[in-house]
């Protein structure tokens, strides 16, 4: 039983470590599209 | 993929709310998919009713059901609605049906976060229709939303804005949840390679999502801060470029396409070894060519620009580009061909839905292709052939495929078999009307008419009665599909547990119509 809550507790700790990785990266592609477009700026 | 199966009963029946608890705290995938599928089927109507209001008017020359205004409105909520509101939320659905009966898991990865990327969904579509009730109407700039048209239009384009942020950030959710799922949590044994197709289709798009969803919502927020906090992104007289909008839309907005489309080649990949009863020819360059339809479309994007003005390198670059798509298409287009060769075929109404796929989203590819010439593009841009493309390879393409896929599993879901003779009917009047509908389009193009206009010429009138026939007659017939649907959602001849004697994968071992919680001990596959 202890073993099997063990891992659970171990999958969800990989999924959560997935998700965060992949919204990390959703987050970058939304700032860099801003930043970029920053830079293509003519002033 | 052989997968012997072992272990993979239903567990006993728990914890299961009703009414309307049911659905508004359910963190149940199977619960939450047929909410998607609902809500996802409410916005088609929505959006179909604007199309036919659109085909009504373009009935006849002249001015006659709606203003000009209102016209540009119609369509641009007619084009957010139907991608955003109606058919990515669709594929959700199936996603969040399917994903975790396909690969053994209990549920989805984030049960919590899959009701909350749900319900993200109704306040969206209540600001983007809504906008039409807003001072000046709802945005009339066209579903790209281009500057400097967008930056000038009333309330009503900050209300899709927001609506297209709420969409964006319900999509990016769902996606990470799928991928988490799909990723972390399969049955013992089922690794990557033994993945069946849908899944796979559906991983590949997750990353896209991922990828190209945050890019629309940076372009939206640059939009919405020119208009509101005077930075001039896009507004050439304050040193920003237009140009640059265009852009970021697309590099959303192409891969948006087969994001759209991917999915449906899961559910044709599931569909055709089923009733040809043969497994599906060449798995592993469909997922190859899966994998790189998805690369490829990210970096085609400026074949939607070629009349705005680039260098002739870029020009080729990007036809280049665009042609090589063709050739993991046209694998895949091989191989459920070879699937079907020398199979045992029949012809249920799933498999008439995904060989009609295949029927359409060819001619919508191969017009696909005749546009990625640049010379051939510069004289049809914005033409009524573009519209005919599109609307082969997204209407037909993925809305077949998804027929396909609901007619498929329906009967897994309901525990009923839905009625034949209707699906058949639903089939056979959609294919009729949709060719009605979008073929005389082509010639439209090709003569020169161009699109988002509510009155023409006369010389187009002709083609025009014809098309709003035809789409009178295809959006009657998608009633049929809502009465099959509710049919045999109340009853039917029961379903058994291999619904189709031809169907191999881990949710043909759970009963009919599936129990509320499965695979909570995994399945074992070898």
């Amino acid at each position: 039983m202890k073993q099997a809550n063990a891992a659970q507790t171990s999958q969800r700790a990989t999924s959560v470590r997935i998700a965060l990785l992949l919204a990390v990266l959703a987050a970058a592609v939304f700032a860099g599209t801003i930043v970029l477009q920053s830079f293509g700026q003519h002033p | 993929v052989d997968i012997p199966l072992r272990g993979s009963e239903a567990v006993p029946h728990e914890d299961h709310p009703t009414g309307i608890r049911r659905w508004l705290t359910s963190t149940n995938h199977k619960d939450i998919g047929t909410l998607y599928l609902c809500f996802s089927f409410a916005m088609f109507i929505v959006g179909g009713i604007m199309a036919l209001t659109i085909r009504a008017e373009l009935f006849q020359p002249g001015l006659q059901v709606v203003q000009p205004e209102f016209f540009n409105q119609l369509t641009t909520l007619h084009g957010l609605i139907m991608l955003f509101g109606a058919f990515m939320p669709a594929f959700v659905g199936f996603a969040n049906w399917q994903i975790p009966l396909m690969i053994g898991a209990p549920d989805m990865a984030f049960p919590r976060l899959n009701n909350f990327s749900f319900w993200l969904l109704p306040p969206a579509a209540i600001l983007l229709v809504g906008s039409l009730f807003a001072p000046g109407g709802a945005t009339g700039a066209g579903w790209t939303l281009y500057p400097p048209l967008s930056v000038q239009m009333g309330p009503g384009m900050d209300m899709a804005i927001f609506a297209i942020h709420i969409l964006g950030v319900s999509s990016i959710i769902g996606s990470i949840n799928i991928a988490t799922t799909i990723l972390n949590m399969r049955a013992p044994g089922m690794t990557l390679m033994k993945m069946p197709m849908f899944v796979w289709t559906w991983l590949v798009t997750a990353y896209m999502i991922i990828f190209v969803m945050p890019a629309l919502a940076g372009a939206v927020t640059m939009l919405l801060t020119d208009r509101h906090f005077d930075t001039h992104f896009f507004n050439a007289a304050g040193g920003g470029d237009p140009v640059l909008f265009q852009h970021i839309f697309w590099f959303f907005g192409h891969p948006e396409v087969y994001i759209l489309v991917l999915p449906t080649f899961g559910i044709v990949s599931q569909v055709i070894p089923t009733f040809a009863r043969k497994r599906l020819y060449g798995y592993r360059s469909m997922v190859a060519a899966t994998c790189a339809i998805a690369v490829i479309s990210c970096a085609v994007w400026a074949h939607h620009m070629f009349t705005v003005g680039m260098p002739v390198g870029g020009q080729l670059a990007f036809m280049y580009a665009s042609l090589l798509v063709a050739i993991p298409t046209g694998v895949k287009v091989f191989n459920w061909t070879a699937t079907m060769w020398e199979g045992s075929l029949s012809f249920e109404t799933p498999m008439l839905f995904a060989i009609g796929f295949l029927f359409v989203f060819v001619c919508g590819g191969i017009t696909g292709v005749i546009l990625a010439i640049v010379p051939v593009d510069v004289q049809l841009q914005d033409t009524y052939y573009i519209i005919a493309h599109f609307h082969y390879t997204m209407v037909a393409a993925s809305l077949f495929g998804m027929y396909a896929g609901t007619y498929y599993w329906l009967p897994k879901w309901t525990g009923h078999m839905y009625d034949e003779t209707l699906g058949r009917w639903h089939f056979w009047l959609s294919m009729i009307f949709f060719n009605i509908t979008f073929f005389p389009m082509h010639f439209l193009g090709l003569a020169g008419m161009p699109r988002r206009i509510p009155d023409y010429p006369l010389q187009f009138a002709d083609f025009n009665m014809i098309a709003t026939i035809g789409a009178f007659g295809f959006g009657l017939s998608q009633l049929l599909f809502l009465y099959a649907v509710v049919k045999c959602v109340r009853g039917g001849r029961p379903a058994s547990a291999r619904v189709w004697d031809g169907a191999e994968g881990l949710e043909w071992t759970l009963p009919s119509p599936v129990p509320h919680h499965t695979f909570q001990t995994p399945p074992v596959v070898t």
